[in-house]
């Protein structure tokens, strides 16, 4: 009876050691689910789709239910402000791209986030690349053809994108400048507006992401170059190897923390998002939706967040773009 | 020949034991988010999509898109009988049908909604199959010049929409194109109007001011008159249509499938603009245009005709060239891409199981809907006769439910407040909400392919002349115009006015 109680009482003990000692222990590896992907646009876009592919590998990989949660409105600027608020603790992660991280902070004078101050990189998740197109029935078939067409009909030099303020629209002031044309840019409701425009032959070049437009290659639009050091498509050559190096950049999605989350904590969501992104199955969807699966540390996504500030920034003062 | 072998494929792929439930519950669902105000097929699609994901493509697209055209149906139950549109495409059937429902003809209204949802269906799923492909290429003629005076016919023809005073309707007009400049500016990317508020960026939600101006709206004058709903107690007769209703709602329901086939295809607010233009050609081409907006069926029957032909017309853009016209098409889009299929010119060649599929479900889908609404009428008629001091309050919270899905956001329930309370002024006013929406939703559009018409020809004006489509939509424009002013019509209009 008594060796019972005892045994009982050293059970009791050791129970709570654990529990006490165990509650505090594991805080830096096991993050406090659910977990939510937060994405700051409509459900059914490109960043959403990436997202929902990458939160089902992530409930296996953490043990934890994850969510994605669509908080949109004005062009993503709400729902990264929300995450700016959220606890920093690894239960909130927000994707986010150029649009808000490089682009937004020269061209808004009061932006309700600081891209550095109010959030940590967890991982760069995919890319994508830009291109330049003209309507199946233009004259011009590759790039130097383009520039010639400019600088021949300065007047006629306009060019659409699917956003005014959208890295297309900035990329598409690059090819001008390598023509020494200032051409006229007009900005669509978004890519279907200005697919639906290309085809119509209601404008004449086009600038916007690859993965919007190669579905309409070459019958319904003609792709002349994509950015990027390697080819897309077999047939459509890079601004590079056409012999214009200094029209480049790529568009990127890439998911951040609130600023103070625990290192140790960023890591091992990295970490599980560079395995989920490598999976082979994801690889496979990503590529079907025209992007490249990347998955990098939070120190690499830094870099290439720097890397970019570099470049844009340049261009976007230079153009007087202001959103105020 | 092809097109038969191609509608057996799709007969194929629909009737499968296992697509027809999807067909099905697809159906159900977006009959009954479309009888709830305020939620939508957005919102629904957003949250259903992930349960898809396990689902085949064709399955999940079938559901997909039986959710999508049955709210078109349940949508116009809600602004029948409450005056709360669900839907954009239903805000003109408020202006009849809720009439008729104050005068006990609720089930009538139902009735013709449905059974003109269901030929229209029917004719723009035959649409579909026989003409996607040249039909696609109808939305491409159309560049900044046609789109721009297409929208200035569109909106000197909503100086009809009104029945009362022609000075207030151009008054509400310009005030709907003031409150469409709020937002940021397509053009230039410049935010407008939005005082540093980061939910205005967006602009004013459509759902917000359509829900404010006409159910919140309704719901403070229906407090403010005690009796006023109690009226619907003793006439609830009459549920099915009498031989006058069905002579004259017949050729609205044909003119209204016409019209909305053909709107449907062209992107950017077809089905919107379907129903409106449905319900302005028969009140045109009626011989007395004042009984509309007072209970006329034609008024129900055309544009509830109109709505259900442009949304399935509106799969033609994105199953052809894979360019969503709308929110819930584009939502469609994302869930096809979900699944490995980039929407786009290829899609018929690389899915035809998958395109024909989704044709023949549409049809089949129609079917199951009309068998699914018609028993259904008796019992969304009995509903006007729950008290209305019980029924507001669920009206309110469905509404709130429904604004806050939209964005995820307590903004558009605090902007909804505020436009039921202009809705309130408005009509102390006598100024009718129908013409403001109207505007609201045509001048950004007609601004933006103004802009650019201007900027693209650099300054030069001619453009808006010279291109046919384009002049032959100004001339429309301008013919109404001096229809409009013609002495006869006036005195017809201010008789109409006196008559209030």
């Amino acid at each position: 009876m008594r060796s019972l109680f005892t045994r009982l009482c050293v059970v009791v003990i050791i129970a709570a050691v654990v529990g006490l000692f165990g509650a505090g222990m594991p805080s830096a590896q096991q993050i406090k689910g659910p977990i939510k992907i937060v994405v700051p646009y409509p459900a059914g876009g490109g960043s959403d789709v990436v997202a929902r592919l990458i939160a089902d590998k992530l409930k296996d990989s953490l043990g934890q239910t994850v969510i994605v949660e669509n908080k949109p409105g004005a062009g993503g600027r709400i729902g990264t402000e929300f995450v700016k608020g959220q606890p920093a603790d690894g239960s909130t992660m927000l994707v986010v791209n150029p649009a808000l991280f490089v682009v937004a902070p020269v061209v808004f004078s009061k932006l309700a986030y600081d891209p550095d101050a109010d959030f940590a990189p967890v991982s760069l998740i995919t890319t994508y690349q830009f291109c330049v197109s003209v309507p199946p029935t233009s004259t011009v078939k590759d790039v130097k053809g383009l520039i010639d067409w400019i600088k021949k009909n300065p007047n006629q030099a306009n060019y659409g994108s699917p956003a005014a303020g959208s890295l297309p629209h900035f990329f598409g002031l690059m090819i001008g400048k390598a023509a020494g044309v200032e051409m006229v840019h007009s900005s669509y409701n978004g890519s279907g507006p200005l697919v639906t425009a290309l085809i119509g032959n209601q404008i004449p070049i086009g600038v916007d992401a690859f993965d919007a437009q190669s579905a309409y290659h070459p019958d319904k639009i003609r792709i002349l170059a994509t950015a990027g050091t390697t080819r897309k498509k077999t047939d459509i050559p890079t601004f590079t190897e056409e012999g214009f190096p200094d029209i480049a950049g790529v568009g990127w999605n890439a998911i951040v923390v609130p600023a103070k989350t625990p290192k140790a904590v960023v890591d091992r969501l990295s970490a599980a998002i560079v395995k989920a992104v490598k999976a082979p199955d994801v690889v496979q969807k990503i590529q079907s939706l025209g992007n490249d699966a990347v998955g990098t540390t939070p120190e690499a996504f830094s870099a290439t967040l720097k890397k970019d500030r570099e470049r844009w920034t340049p261009i976007i003062k230079a153009s007087g773009f202001k959103a105020e | 020949m092809e097109l038969f072998a191609n509608l057996a494929l799709g007969f194929q792929t629909a009737v499968s034991p296992m697509n027809l439930l999807y067909c099905l519950v697809g159906a159900l669902i977006g009959t009954l988010i479309g009888v709830l105000p305020g939620i939508g097929p957005v919102q629904t699609i957003a949250i259903l999509m992930p349960t898809t994901f396990s689902l085949p493509p064709v399955s999940a697209l079938i559901m997909l898109s039986g959710i999508y055209y049955g709210a078109q149906y349940g949508g116009s139950t809600t602004s029948i009988l409450v005056n709360v549109p669900g839907e954009a495409s239903s805000v003109v059937t408020c202006l009849d049908g809720y009439q008729m429902a104050l005068q006990g003809r609720a089930g009538a209204a139902l009735t013709i909604s449905a059974l003109g949802s269901f030929v229209a269906g029917c004719f723009a799923t035959v649409v579909l199959a026989v003409l996607a492909v040249p039909l696609s290429e109808l939305a491409f003629k159309f560049g900044p010049a046609e789109y721009f005076s297409l929208m200035v016919f569109g909106l000197i023809g909503s100086i009809v929409l009104a029945s009362g005073s022609m000075i207030k309707a151009v008054g509400m007009i310009v005030l709907g194109l003031l409150l469409g400049m709020i937002g940021t500016d397509v053009t230039s990317g410049v935010q407008r109007f939005a005082f540093g508020i980061p939910e205005l960026a967006d602009g004013i939600g459509f759902v917000s001011l359509a829900m404010g101006l006409f159910g919140i709206c309704d719901i403070i004058n229906s407090l403010e008159k005690k009796q006023s709903r109690d009226i619907l107690k003793g006439k609830l007769a009459g549920l099915w249509l009498s031989k006058a209703d069905l002579k004259a709602s017949a050729p609205a329901v044909l003119r209204g499938t016409l019209c909305g086939s053909l709107l449907g295809i062209l992107p950017g607010g077809g089905a919107i603009l379907s129903s409106f233009t449905a319900y302005m050609l028969e009140k045109k081409s009626s011989r007395n245009p004042e009984s509309f907006g007072k209970g006329n069926i034609r008024g129900v029957a055309a544009p509830e005709s109109a709505n259900n032909a442009a949304a399935q017309t509106s799969f033609v853009p994105l199953l052809t060239l894979g360019i969503p016209p709308n929110v819930v098409l584009a939502m469609m889009a994302g869930a096809m891409m979900i699944h490995g299929i980039q929407p786009g010119p290829r899609v018929i060649s690389s899915n035809p199981e998958l395109f024909w599929g989704v044709i023949v479900a549409m049809w089949l889908g129609n079917a199951i809907l009309v068998l699914l609404n018609l028993p259904l009428v008796g019992i969304w008629v009995r509903l006007l006769s729950v008290p209305f001091r019980r029924l507001y309050p669920a009206i309110l919270l469905f509404c709130c439910i429904g604004l806050y899905s939209v964005n995820n956001n307590t903004f558009d329930i605090g902007l909804t407040a505020f436009c039921g309370l202009l809705g309130y002024i408005f009509h102390k006013l006598d100024c009718e909400p129908a013409p403001l929406i109207l505007g609201f939703i045509l001048g950004p559009m007609m601004e933006e392919n103004l802009r650019r018409g201007m900027l693209l020809s650099r300054g030069d004006p001619s453009v808006f002349f010279t291109r046919p489509l384009s002049l032959g939509f100004l001339l429309a424009a301008a013919a109404m115009l001096v229809m409009l002013a013609l002495p006869a019509i006036r005195r017809g209009r201010e008789v109409a006015f006196k008559e209030k």
